[in-house]
């Protein structure tokens, strides 16, 4: 769907994305995580047209001559809009752009949003329904999405998932989620990419990052297995390993929800920056 | 997209020109202080005279206000709408606008009792006509469309372009420079024979090519590389990207400045007017 090859973005002498390769495949969901100032926005950015990248280049697969941001919906973290139309302005605004029939709000109606006030005076979680609703009723194939949801309460949180799963059965979009979350997310995520200081560190499909990623308590780091991180709780020397090769897994080792695989490559990423090392993923 | 602009184009010359109706009382002023000489309508016509300028260069500046205003640049970015078409879409309306004006004043100072010119008002250089004016018109817009990506915030950006503007309003031509370089090789017969038979409109139009040239050498790369990043990055590459056009300015001002044909036809310009 997209290919991104060797994808560098700089802000001056600041590197924020250097050589970043990437094959986004149709039908896909993934999970953009990682710490705060990797380059998880600005890879969404870049993947929208609206950053330019400094080198490398970006492929859609799609047919030529046609514009990608035709085939996107985009709902970025500064929740960018025409915010002095109301619901109903921007629906016919947005639909007359992509040359494709308004939204019909139905999710908006339900949240009972003033469809006659300027979406600037609408709270931030009908404003995301709104601009979310809008985006997706142009048929995208490939749906980006910034860290918003959480902004969001969880009766809105669930209506705006409605509206995406919506759109996931009948289209079949890439969706691109850069999120903080996993949890929230669990059920619809393929694929998990971690962004590190440096770059991609993980890039797996979920159940085998899941697989693959083990706790083992050891007061030795274990021998033979590449260590995330270590740290010691309640006085328990605790190890998180990935990738599973070569070595041989204590018996004590023990598999790791999402949540606490995503923490322990943040708390390895966070150290070393710390120390001014890579992770030692 | 047009539509929403056109109604933008409205509610921001409406803005402006609601101080056109403060004239009636200057005038009114006026009168009680000094004998000027004038009727209201002579008045009314100079005031509308500058009003097109003024509307014009607030037009321009205010292009993208509404997205500033509403946090809608990325949103506008995200959409598939190539550059040449929001520039289409930006400025069309607004030189329409302007030329709607520039064509309102024309027809009250036909009305008023002096029939003074809206070029005399606004002491146009000497190559003015009607064209000319209108291309600056044209110019203003393609200036503030230019100023708007790089950010309208941008002092250093404001002032090389403004500078630009009001070069071109008073004193650069580029056709002064042709007419000299005729005269070289051809001889003043020719070149005079030439400026004759082109006539002012044609004069404007070789201007306002070299003009349009030098603006477009900063504008199309600029719409290129036009992206979300901050405007500091934009403005540095136009502190490069500006020289040459600015030298080539400079040289042309010069250029009018030396010559004793751009002196001739400003007396002979001044004299008809005034």
């Amino acid at each position: 769907m997209v290919s991104l090859r060797g994808l560098s973005f700089d802000y001056g002498s600041k590197t924020i994305l250097k050589d970043v390769s990437l094959e986004l495949r149709r039908g896909e969901t993934l999970m953009i995580t990682g710490p705060n100032g990797a380059g998880k926005s600005t890879l969404l950015r870049l993947l929208a047209g609206v950053l330019l990248p400094t080198s490398g280049s970006l492929e859609y697969d799609i047919p030529e001559g046609t514009d990608p941001r035709s085939i996107m919906a985009y709902l970025p973290d500064s929740l960018s809009f025409y915010r002095s139309m109301t619901p109903e302005e921007a629906a016919d605004f947005h639909s007359g752009l992509f040359g494709t029939p308004p939204a019909d709000m139905e999710m908006v109606r339900k949240a009972g949003v003033d469809m006659d006030m300027p979406i600037s005076q609408l709270s931030m979680g009908q404003r995301i329904l709104v601009q979310l609703s809008i985006e997706l009723s142009t048929g995208p194939d490939l749906i980006l999405v910034d860290e918003v949801l959480h902004a969001v309460d969880p009766y809105l949180r669930g209506l705006l998932f409605r509206e995406l799963i919506g759109v996931m059965e009948e289209r079949d979009p890439t969706v691109v989620l850069v999120n903080l979350n996993f949890e929230e997310v669990a059920n619809l995520v393929d694929r998990v990419i971690f962004l590190g200081s440096k770059g991609i560190v993980i890039d797996e499909p979920s159940d085998e990052l899941r697989s693959k990623t083990m706790l083992v308590v050891a007061e030795k780091q274990p021998e033979g297995l590449s260590v995330v991180t270590g740290r010691r709780v309640l006085g328990i020397q605790q190890w998180v390993v990935y990738p599973l090769h070569g070595g041989e897994l204590p018996d004590n080792a023990s598999p790791m929800d999402m949540k606490g695989i995503l923490g322990a490559f943040m708390e390895a990423e966070y150290e070393g920056q710390r120390t001014g090392t890579r992770g030692s993923a | 997209m047009i539509a929403r602009e056109i109604r933008e184009t409205i509610a921001q010359t409406a803005f402006v020109m609601s101080f056109y109706l403060f004239v009636p009382l200057l005038y009114l002023m006026d009168v009680s202080m000094y004998d000027t000489g004038m009727t209201l309508l002579e008045y009314m016509a100079n005031g509308l005279d500058l009003m097109v300028m003024v509307t014009s260069i607030y037009l321009a500046y205010n292009m993208f206000r509404r997205e500033e205003n509403d946090g809608a640049a990325e949103y506008l970015l995200s959409l598939p709408v190539s550059r040449c078409r929001i520039l289409a879409v930006k400025t069309l309306p607004r030189i329409v606008m302007a030329l709607v004006l520039l064509f309102a004043a024309m027809l009250v100072n036909r009305m008023s009792i002096s029939q003074g010119s809206v070029l005399g008002s606004l002491l146009i250089n000497w190559r003015a006509g009607i064209p000319y004016l209108a291309l600056m018109l044209v110019f203003v817009q393609l200036g503030g469309f230019t100023l708007n990506l790089v950010g309208r915030r941008s002092w250093s950006t404001r002032l090389v372009l403004l500078l630009m503007v009001v070069l071109v309003w008073q004193s650069v031509t580029f056709s002064v420079a042709v007419q000299k370089l005729m005269a070289k090789t051809l001889g003043w017969r020719a070149s005079l024979r030439f400026s004759w038979t082109i006539g002012r409109s044609g004069m404007a139009l070789i201007d306002f090519s070299v003009f349009f040239l030098l603006l477009w050498y900063i504008l199309r790369p600029l719409m290129e590389i036009w992206d979300l990043k901050p405007g500091r990055f934009r403005e540095l590459w136009f502190h490069r990207r500006m020289l040459l056009p600015l030298v080539v300015f400079i040289l042309l001002m010069v250029n009018c400045l030396l010559s004793p044909l751009w002196h001739l036809n400003l007396f002979y310009y001044n004299s008809c007017m005034f």
